[in-house]
C-alpha cells in the first residue's frame, strides 16, 4: 500500500540522520521549519547499555561489534574486509591488495556512523582548500578556510565555531597555533571546554621529538581537538578514559549525531521516519526540481520484513547519506550529471608499532590525545600526500589485535607479534612479568594520508542486490602513486623517529587501512561539467536539492571530515533557510 | 579436609597464570573498598564457577576432574608450579591448561585444537574481569573505573592490581 506525505506537511525532507542531517534538521527546525528527517536504520536507542553488552561479548570488537545487524539496511563491515572468505560484503568490490581495498565502513542507524568515530575535531589546514593553486595537484576547493573559519555569521560565529559548539570540542587554542601552516582562529574566540590532557605516551613522544625535524619541517605534539567533554557540558558526562572510543563510548562523555537530533527534535518542527530507506527522487527534469521520495518501510530491523512503500514531498530536498549511499540514490533516481559518484576518496591509514624503551601505559585514556600535526602542509605536497601522524593510546590493538596476540604468542610459543623470537612457552609469574614489561611499553601511530580526486575510484551501481531488491553500491578504488610515496615518507619518517626515541619497530606487516572517512563522489565546483554541487552544496542539476556530507570535499585534506561536514551543514542550513523564506 | 573441585580449579588457575588466587578477583585498584564486599561479581567463587562450568561444557566432565585430581595428586609431593609445568608438557592436558589461561587472560574461550581462534567471549563480566586489563595496569577497553585525566600520569604499580607468585 503507498503512503503519501504530502507536500503541505513539510518544508524540508531530509535523508540521513549523521551530523550533517541532524544539523541541518535543528537548525531549521529552530527557525520554525518543519523538517521531516527519513532515517533507513533503527531509531535512537533508549540506552546503550545493550550495544556495550553486544560489545563486550564480540570476539572481534570491529568498529560495527555493538551495533546489531538489520538486513533491511546493510553496509560493509570491517569483518567483511578482514575475512574475506566470510559473506561476501554488501559493498560489491574486488580488491586485489592493500592498495585496491576501499576500507572504511559506515553504519546506517539513527545517528549514523559517528556512534563510533574517533572524536577527532580538527579543523582543515587553509591550504587544505587550495592544493591545485599552491602545489598543482588535485583540484582547489570552490571556498577558502576563511569562509568557514573567520568570517563571522549572524550569530557572531564562524561556522566552524558553530560546529566546534555544538559537538562540545574539548581544546586549548594556543596549543593549536603551531605553525604558520596551522589553521586561524578569530582573535577572540574560544573552544566550547579546555583541552584534553596528554596521555603518557604522548608525553613520550612529546620529550622525544623535541628539536626533530622531517624533510625540514618540524615534528612536534600537537593536543588533538576532542569531541569529548573535558568538563560536564551539555548534560552529557566528562571523559572517563574508556579507551573504547571506537568502537563506542560507554557514557556519551563523546559526542554523537543523537545529542543533536534530540535537539532537532525538541524544536517541536522535527519530525523522523525511521527504519524507511530512500530508494528514489522523483525528478522534474525541466523544472530542475526534486517533487518526492520514494522509500521502502520495514517492520522489524532483526529480519527482512518491508512493510510498506511511499512518497513523502516537501519543498526542499537535502541528502545526507554520506559519500556511497548518497550517489547511489542519485544514480537510482536517473540523476544525468556524470560526476556522480566519481572522485571517491578516504585517507588511507597506514599503521607503525613498537616498543618504547620504557614504560609508557598504553590502553589509558582516550583512544588518540595527540598527533603529529606539524608535517600536514609543505612543498612535498607537489611530489606526494601531505599526513598527518596519530598517536594511539591503545598500544597494539588496532596494529596487532593485543592484548590478544602477544597474549597467545607467550602461551603458545609463537612469534606472531615479534617480541617471542625465541618462541617461549611461558605460565606463572614469568608469564605475568613479561606481558607487563610488553604491554606497558607498547606505542603506535598512524599516518593519516590526503587523497586527491581520482574518476576511476567510485561508486556505481551493482548488478547484485540488497534485501530490499535495491541495487548495492559498487566500489572500484585505488591509491595513486601520489599516495604510495607518501607511504614511503612514512616510512622514512618513522625509521627516524623511532631511533630517535629508542623504539623497537615491531610493525609486523603493512597495514594500509580505511580511516572510516568517506569523501568525495559529489563534489562541490563552480563548474556543473566537473562537479555535482555549487559551493552552497546545492545541486548543479535540481535547485531544491542540497548534498551534505564529506562527498562535497573536492580534496579529502588533511584533517578527520567530521567537523568540517558540521561546519557546512550549518553553512547550508542557513542557505535552505534563506531559500524558505 | 578434601579440596572441592572448584578449590582445586582455583588453584591450579593461580598456578598456570602466575598470580595469587586473590588477583582473579581484585578490581583495578578500590578507592574506597568496601569490607566484606559480597556483590557476586566480586567474588572469587562466581568466576571460577563460570569458567569451570565452561570448561565442562566444551572439553567434558571426564577430562576436567581427571586434570584436577592429577594436579590435586601430584600437588601433594610437588610444588604447584612443578606440577603446572607437567601438565602444559602433556599432549592431552596442556592445551586444557593453555585454555584455562586464556580464559582467565581473557574471558574467551579457546578451543584445545584451535588455539588462535577465539570461539567466544565467556560473559561480559568476565571480559571486564579479565587479568590482561590488571597484567598491563589499567582497565578493560570499555569499561573504566578511573576518571578524567587519569591517563597523563603513570598508573600504580603492577602489586596495586594483582600479586605475582613466584617471579
Amino acid at each position: 500500500m503507498n503512503t503519501v506525505i504530502d507536500g503541505d506537511l513539510f518544508d524540508v525532507i531530509v535523508v540521513g540522520t549523521g551530523i550533517a542531517g541532524a544539523v541541518v534538521a535543528k537548525q531549521l527546525g529552530l527557525a520554525g521549519r518543519r523538517v521531516l528527517l527519513i532515517e533507513a536504520g533503527e531509531a535512537i536507542p533508549h540506552g546503550r547499555a545493550a550495544h556495550l553488552e553486544r560489545f563486550y561479548l564480540d570476539t572481534h570488537k570491529y568498529p560495527e561489534a555493538p551495533y546489531p545487524v538489520n538486513p533491511n539496511a546493510q553496509s560493509a563491515t570491517v569483518a567483511d574486509l578482514i575475512e574475506k572468505d566470510a559473506s561476501p560484503s554488501y559493498l560489491d568490490q574486488s580488491p586485489r591488495d592493500n592498495y585496491t581495498s576501499f576500507g572504511s565502513t559506515y553504519e546506517r542507524r539513527a545517528g549514523g556512523t559517528m556512534w563510533h568515530w574517533m572524536g577527532t575535531c580538527l579543523r582543515l589546514l587553509p591550504s587544505d582548500f587550495h592544493l591545485k593553486t599552491l602545489y598543482g595537484r588535485g583540484v582547489d576547493w570552490p571556498i577558502e578556510y576563511d569562509d568557514l573559519g573567520l568570517k563571522v555569521r549572524s550569530d557572531g560565529l564562524s561556522y566552524y565555531d558553530r560546529a566546534e559548539r555544538e559537538i562540545g570540542v574539548s581544546a586549548n587554542k594556543a596549543d593549536q597555533w603551531y605553525n604558520a601552516a596551522a589553521a586561524p582562529f578569530r582573535a577572540d574566540y574560544q573552544f566550547p571546554n579546555p583541552g584534553i590532557p596528554l596521555s603518557r605516551v604522548d608525553q613520550f613522544f612529546r620529550d622525544g621529538v623535541q628539536g626533530m625535524t622531517f624533510e625540514g619541517y618540524p615534528v612536534s605534539v600537537i593536543p588533538t581537538p576532542a569531541g569529548r567533554n573535558s568538563r560536564p557540558y551539555d548534560g552529557r558526562r566528562v571523559c572517563a578514559g574508556n579507551t573504547n572510543c571506537v568502537p563506542i563510548c560507554p557514557i556519551e562523555a563523546k559526542y554523537d549525531p543523537t545529542v543533536t537530533l534530540h535537539k532537532a527534535f525538541n524544536t517541536g518542527n522535527v519530525s523522523a521516519l525511521f527504519q524507511h530507506v530512500a530508494t528514489k527522487l522523483i525528478l522534474d527534469e525541466a523544472k530542475r526540481r526534486v517533487t518526492g521520495v520514494e522509500y521502502i518501510s520495514y517492520s522489524d530491523a532483526t529480519k527482512v520484513s518491508p512493510s510498506g512503500r511511499g512518497i513523502a514531498r516537501a519543498k526542499q530536498y537535502v541528502v545526507a547519506a554520506h559519500g556511497i549511499e548518497t550517489p547511489k540514490l542519485l544514480l537510482l533516481s536517473g540523476c544525468k550529471n556524470r560526476n556522480i559518484g566519481l572522485n571517491l576518496m578516504d585517507h588511507p591509514f597506514y599503521l607503525k608499532w613498537g616498543l618504547a624503551p620504557r614504560p609508557v601505559f598504553p590502553y589509558r585514556g582516550p583512544l588518540s590525545t595527540a598527533g603529529l600535526d606539524g608535517l600536514r602542509d609543505g612543498q612535498f605536497r607537489r611530489d606526494r600526500s601531505a599526513f598527518r601522524i596519530e598517536i594511539g593510546n591503545d598500544g597494539w590493538n588496532l596494529g596487532a589485535s593485543d592484548p590478544t596476540s602477544t597474549l597467545l604468542d607467550f602461551i603458545e610459543g609463537n612469534n606472531k607479534s615479534k617480541t617471542n623470537e625465541s618462541r617461549e612457552s611461558l605460565f606463572g609469574g614469568n608469564l605475568v612479568t613479561r606481558l607487563n614489561d610488553i604491554y606497558t611499553r607498547q606505542c603506535r601511530i598512524g599516518f593519516e594520508l590526503e587523497q586527491i580526486p581520482s574518476e576511476t575510484n567510485r561508486v556505481t551501481l551493482s548488478n547484485s542486490k540488497d534485501a530490499l531488491g535495491i541495487p548495492r553500491p559498487k566500489i572500484t578504488y585505488s591509491l595513486s602513486d601520489y599516495e604510495k610515496r607518501a607511504l614511503g615518507a612514512a616510512d622514512r619518517l618513522t625509521s627516524a623517529l623511532f631511533a630517535k626515541l629508542g623504539i623497537a619497530d615491531k610493525t609486523s606487516y603493512e597495514l594500509v587501512m580505511g580511516a572510516g572517512h568517506i569523501i568525495g563522489t559529489y563534489r562541490m565546483g563552480n563548474d556543473a561539467s566537473t562537479s555535482v554541487v555549487t559551493k552552497e552544496q546545492r545541486s548543479h542539476e535540481f535547485d531544491n536539492l542540497y548534498l551534505l556530507g564529506s562527498g562535497v570535499f573536492p580534496t579529502s585534506g588533511t584533517g578527520n571530515p567530521s567537523l568540517t561536514i558540521a561546519a557546512l551543514a550549518f553553512w547550508a542550513a542557513d542557505t535552505i533557510h534563506d531559500e524558505l523564506r | 579436609m578434601i579440596e572441592s573441585e572448584n578449590e582445586t580449579f582455583l588453584v591450579l588457575s593461580s598456578a598456570l597464570c602466575g598470580v595469587s588466587v586473590d588477583s582473579f578477583v581484585a578490581a583495578t585498584p578500590p578507592k574506597f573498598p568496601v569490607p566484606g564486599d559480597l556483590n557476586p561479581h566480586n567474588t572469587p567463587i562466581d568466576r571460577n564457577s563460570e569458567f569451570i562450568r565452561t570448561l565442562r561444557e566444551q572439553v567434558g566432565t571426564s577430562a576436567v576432574t581427571s586434570l584436577l585430581e592429577r594436579f590435586g595428586h601430584e600437588r601433594q609431593t610437588a610444588a604447584s608450579d612443578t606440577v603446572a609445568q607437567n601438565l602444559l608438557r602433556d599432549p592431552e592436558q596442556g592445551p586444557i591448561c593453555r585454555s584455562i589461561m586464556k580464559m582467565w587472560f581473557l574471558g574467551v574461550w579457546f578451543a584445545c585444537d584451535r588455539p588462535y581462534d577465539a570461539h567466544h567471549v565467556i560473559s561480559a563480566q568476565a571480559y571486564k574481569d579479565a587479568l590482561v586489563w590488571k597484567v598491563m595496569q589499567s582497565h578493560p577497553m570499555g569499561y573504566s573505573e578511573w576518571t578524567f585525566g587519569y591517563w597523563a600520569d603513570d598508573p600504580p604499580p603492577l602489586e596495586t592490581f594483582l600479586t605475582v607468585i613466584d617471579k
